[in-house]
């Protein structure tokens, strides 16, 4: 079933691998997407639905567009992403958890903005699909979800290394114009009830 | 945060070189009484330090300008970016907060030379350092008729005269180029970028 199939991606132990298991979960792009993959999420995320991505580091931002070194995520283990109906809590959560778990690896960092965004908008590029929006819901983040590359096509195994990486780099550059540069700030963003992670010692 | 106690950092080097020229500047002025920016020059054509070289180019300016601060305190684009490689100098596993991979030391090394030479072309058109979560120093600008996006790779061989692997895609005025393995030396921006940036 590609329903357990998927479900099992998402359970995947590797980050670094999870993309490729989503993708080789579903014979069609993006697959697991029409499926709701755990038991705590409220369901597939839908094309109106707004997305939310905290950006954790000031160089992540250039020129009011999100870096393109951010992208090189969405490859590999997915870029984590809360949906509109996540709590303050959940938002709080995860600021929280991403300030922590960088001052382990001695690194201050702080948020320096919160990334909004419709799914239908990342989902698709003209008639093709641009990335996959799968609803990986957690315990304690209900409304957590990932964004993924939706894979280069059938043809990319045979191009040239110098021909894939042209085409991920062009990707790069669809996927950040895709995203847009709606970027709300920690103290704006609702009611600013994330400003204090805007601060590296908090 | 960590410490990198066994690396000897461009900075490092830079600063030790400064300190010499500095020195040997105010024994001329003492000497001769001429300015140190007049001596300096000769010093330059008679020791054959290289003025061809954008270091030390950059090195005679902030001496000639007698500058209270190091020299590179005085391009503030240049003291911002080295202070983002030293910020992921020792970081470990997860530095993103999420799970990305430290950074190589070699490859922070030639994102450092790579931003002393970026200092040569105009402010506004110098890109933004970050670090994706392979570790890989990524350069990038993102405005109306430019964007860049330039990431620094480690070489496969270990040589004096490659110190990294350049690799980029921009857009210039709805022109599209892309760049793959381009080898850096550390002395000097390859044409093609040099390019690319007198061009835009």
């Amino acid at each position: 079933m590609t329903c357990e199939r998927c479900r099992a991606a998402h359970a995947h132990a590797v980050d670094d691998e999870k993309a490729e298991q989503f993708r080789n979960a579903s014979d069609r792009i993006c697959g697991c997407e029409n499926f709701r993959l755990s038991d705590h999420s409220p369901g597939p995320v839908a094309d109106g639905e707004l997305l939310h991505m905290l950006v954790m580091d000031p160089q992540s931002i250039v020129d009011g567009w999100l870096h393109p070194s951010r992208i090189k995520r969405f490859t590999t283990s997915g870029q984590s992403v809360l949906r509109d109906g996540a709590s303050d809590a959940e938002f709080e959560l995860t600021a929280a958890q991403l300030q922590a778990n960088a001052y382990r690896a001695s690194k201050k960092t702080r948020l320096a903005g919160i990334l909004s965004f419709l799914t239908a908008n990342v989902r698709y590029c003209m008639t093709d699909r641009l990335l996959c929006v799968f609803d990986t819901a957690m315990e304690e983040k209900p409304n957590h979800a990932d964004l993924m590359c939706s894979g280069l096509g059938p043809l990319s195994e045979d191009w040239s290394k110098n021909k894939r990486k042209k085409e991920e780099y062009e990707y790069a550059r669809e996927v950040i114009i895709a995203l847009g540069r709606m970027f709300n700030s920690p103290e704006t963003f609702r009611n600013g009830m994330l400003a204090k992670y805007a601060n590296p010692d908090t | 945060m960590i410490a990198d106690t066994n690396q000897t950092t461009i900075t490092d080097v830079l600063e030790s070189r400064e300190r010499a020229l500095r020195s040997r500047a105010a024994i001329a002025r003492d000497s001769t009484g001429l300015s140190a920016a007049y001596q300096l020059m000769q010093m330059i054509e008679k020791v054959e330090i290289n003025r061809t070289s954008d270091i030390y180019g950059k090195l005679f300016m902030a001496v000639a300008q007698q500058a209270a601060r190091p020299w590179y305190e005085s391009d503030a684009w240049l003291t911002s970016t080295l202070q983002v490689i030293q910020s992921v100098r020792g970081v470990g596993v997860g530095w993103d907060g999420e799970d990305a991979t430290p950074p190589l030391t070699k490859s922070l090394n030639a994102a450092e030379m790579l931003s002393a030479l970026l200092v040569n072309i105009p402010t506004k058109k110098r890109p933004q350092l970050d670090f994706a979560s392979d570790g890989a120093p990524t350069f990038a600008r993102n405005t109306n008729d430019f964007y860049l996006h330039l990431v620094v790779e480690p070489s496969p061989t270990a040589s004096n005269e490659e110190l990294a692997r350049l690799s980029w895609y921009s857009v210039r005025d709805g022109e599209k180029s892309f760049e793959d393995d381009v080898s850096f030396d550390g002395r000097s921006l390859p044409p093609k970028l040099r390019e690319l940036f007198v061009q835009t």
